[in-house]
């Protein structure tokens, strides 16, 4: 990235006062630190105030007006002093530190009713609405248009790549923030066999989707199932887990100890405390194993389960006080199979994590399911989400990628060998 | 490849790489030119095996070997090494021979004493096209910004009691320089990836946050070395501290009390 201003001023600063000069990082500390202190100071009185944006269409007016109107104050009076020590590096640097540091909370504790008691007695509870955060991303926001806008202006060596880069990095922030009061969230709890429903549920309020769901099937494929050996310590216990699975004639390894499985059900329920094999979605497997030591003496043979649905754990105490037990199997995928109706048309979809469902404007997430009953689970919960804001994001984001990756052909084409003197 | 062997593996490259730096010392000190051969030759081979030891627990684990904490590690010393070889041949200096030597080491170093099993499993979550190409662009990131930081912290002590000079500042600003751009990028895949994922390209997780103050301290970096006033030293200074927030990105996140609301944190080691 290349910096606000030449290394070498072109002009000469005028003289005169404090603020009638070429700032420096002493000018910049004073706006930046009294306008954020300021703004703290209203925050710590006013406790609870959080700062929004207005609803729609008035939060892009917000968040993109004032700094499309910097930029063009700029273009139009480009010898401007102040607008001109607004967009330079010592502004740009503490407008960072700024927003740095009020959203440092959120990186260190938790935020809300769980935040610490003196967070809460700055006003602080909720960095990311209080008013010194806006104050700090608004003076980012402004520092970005003017100093694109006279990047852009004066064409100086890297004007492209720093137009690119600025203005992607300004889209984000604007679309971020117009975003935040355009963007609407729900939950949708699906059940097999329940039939369509266009319900959700937003933050307690009810909210009819665009778009009907009907899940026909919850699916849940998992790892095959590991051996793990605990033992009590004060305060908890120490566990190792074996790092191969368990299956039908396994031999395996673990702390010390070898497995040896000699019975395996691949589905089971426990009944009076023994297994029975038992083909039922979501019944785990179970094992009958030999566990020799390092030496070769045996320490016993047992049955081992891990907890389901379908019946108590059964774990093997062995002679030195440790527990052999079955690590619960850990998913590997997760499913939701649905018919979807948007329009009177019908189609299947199987949504999965990472691969979420586009309908009527909306996008629907695969996000959990009834974990008690892991693959018996006849429930499915999925987040919808709509976001206005989003294609602006992704134009952003892809300004940012193409400037940054500018920059990299820049700097890597100085990776070369310190020229030396004739 | 069992756990065992994993750390016989390397315990073998971090004894390669500290034979590697004290005939590196060796050199520096005007030894004769074997030594720096013998330096640049350890590195290289370590590099090399800790590629396949990589490319071999990849096969095993069936997955990428990028989930916990000591998988990282060893990404993080391969790209530090690596590139720092690479980048000594092209600029055709030594003075990032010993901090990256001793910074892999140190990592390979945390594995060996902190050994984690070998774990197959892989979170539904992390099953995406996005894995692999956000956290090893994270790690070459880490790599290069760390070799920042030892070049730093070299010309600093090389420099102590004397005034610093210009020269002084143009390996570790050339690094931040090449680091930046691909910390950008991979705050940016995460974005696009936590789309998908999510449904929010930016929630403010702790670990996401630790990243964004972490690329601010960067971005003051290169932006205040443009400042005619900047001094070499606190610019020097500047990039370590950068990247001890990185650190606290990378570590520090998974200790605080905001790790438990965070979808990030690393998978805890037995």
């Amino acid at each position: 990235m290349t910096s606000a201003e030449p290394a070498a001023a072109s002009e000469p600063a005028p003289a005169g006062g404090f603020w009638l000069t070429r700032w420096s990082y002493a000018q910049a500390t004073a706006l930046v630190g009294g306008l954020c202190g300021a703004a703290w100071a209203a925050q710590a009185v006013a406790g609870t105030l959080a700062v929004a944006l207005p609803p729609p269409p008035w939060n892009w007016t917000v968040a993109c007006g004032p700094f499309l109107a910097l930029a063009v104050a700029r273009w139009l009076r480009p010898r401007s002093l102040l607008l001109d020590n607004l967009g330079g590096i010592p502004v740009a640097v503490l407008s960072l530190v700024a927003l740095a540091l009020f959203a440092s909370p959120v990186a260190i504790w938790k935020e809300g009713p769980e935040a610490p008691a003196w967070l809460a007695s700055l006003g602080l509870a909720h960095p990311l609405s209080t008013l010194p955060f806006a104050v700090a991303l608004a003076l980012v926001m402004a520092n970005l248009a003017l100093c694109t806008a006279r990047r852009l202006q004066r064409r100086e060596p890297g004007w492209i790549r720093f137009a690119v880069l600025h203005t992607g990095l300004l889209t984000v922030l604007a679309a971020g923030a117009a975003g935040t009061a355009s963007l609407e969230r729900a939950r949708v709890v699906l059940t097999e066999g329940a039939g369509f429903s266009a319900l959700a549920d937003r933050g307690g309020r009810p909210l009819a989707l665009p778009v009907e769901l009907a899940l026909d099937d919850f699916v849940l494929e998992s790892f095959p199932p590991r051996a793990a050996v605990a033992r009590m310590r004060p305060g908890g216990w120490d566990v190792v887990t074996a790092e191969t699975f368990l299956g039908p004639d396994a031999r395996v390894a673990v702390a010390g100890l070898t497995l040896a499985v000699r019975e395996w059900l691949p589905g089971a329920a426990v009944i009076d405390g023994r297994p029975t094999a038992f083909a039922e979605t979501g019944a785990g497997p179970a094992a009958r194993v030999a566990v020799t030591a390092a030496d070769g003496g045996a320490l016993g043979e047992g049955w081992l389960h891990a907890p389901s649905a379908y019946g108590e754990p059964l774990f093997l105490a062995l002679p030195d006080g440790r527990a052999l037990m079955m690590e619960a199997p850990r998913p590997r995928r997760f499913a939701s199979r649905l018919r979807v109706r948007e329009g009177g048309v019908e189609r299947p979809y199987e949504l999965v994590v990472n691969r979420p469902l586009h309908a009527g404007g909306w996008v629907f997430y695969q996000t959990s399911y009834d974990e008690r009953l892991g693959a018996a689970s006849r429930t499915s919960v999925l987040e919808a989400v709509e976001d206005r804001s989003l294609p602006v994001v992704y134009v952003g984001i892809f300004l940012v990628l193409a400037g940054i990756a500018a920059h990299l052909w820049h700097a890597a084409a100085a990776v070369r060998p310190p020229e030396r003197a004739p | 490849m069992t756990g065992s062997v994993l750390l016989g593996m390397l315990a073998a490259i971090v004894a390669v790489w500290a034979l590697a730096a004290l005939a590196s010392v060796r050199a520096l000190a005007g030894g004769p030119p074997i030594y720096d051969r013998l330096g640049r030759g350890g590195a290289l081979a370590g590099v090399a095996a800790l590629a396949a030891t990589i490319a071999a627990l990849w096969l095993t684990l069936d997955r990428p070997p990028l989930r916990t904490l000591g998988e990282t590690r060893l990404w993080y010393a391969l790209w530090l090494v690596g590139l720092g070889c690479l980048l000594e041949w092209r600029l055709r200096t030594r003075a990032l021979r010993l901090p990256m030597l001793a910074m892999g080491a140190l990592f390979l170093g945390l594995d060996l004493w902190s050994p984690a099993a070998l774990d197959r499993t892989l979170m539904p979550a992390l099953a995406s096209p996005w894995f692999v190409p956000h956290v090893t662009v994270y790690l070459a990131a880490y790599a290069v910004l760390g070799l920042s930081c030892g070049a730093a912290l070299t010309a600093l002590w090389r420099r102590r009691g004397q005034p610093l000079r210009d020269e002084d500042l143009r390996l570790p600003l050339l690094l931040v320089h090449l680091g930046l751009p691909l910390l950008t990028c991979g705050l940016c895949f995460g974005a696009l990836w936590a789309k998908e994922a999510w449904g929010h390209w930016w929630a403010w997780d702790p670990k996401e946050t630790w990243a964004l103050l972490a690329w601010i301290g960067y971005v003051v970096v290169i932006h205040h070395v443009r400042r005619p006033a900047a001094r070499p030293r606190g610019t020097l200074l500047l990039i370590a501290g950068a990247f001890a927030v990185l650190l606290g990105c990378w570590y520090l996140v998974n200790l605080l009390p905001s790790a438990q609301v965070s979808v990030h944190t690393y998978a805890v080691e037995p």
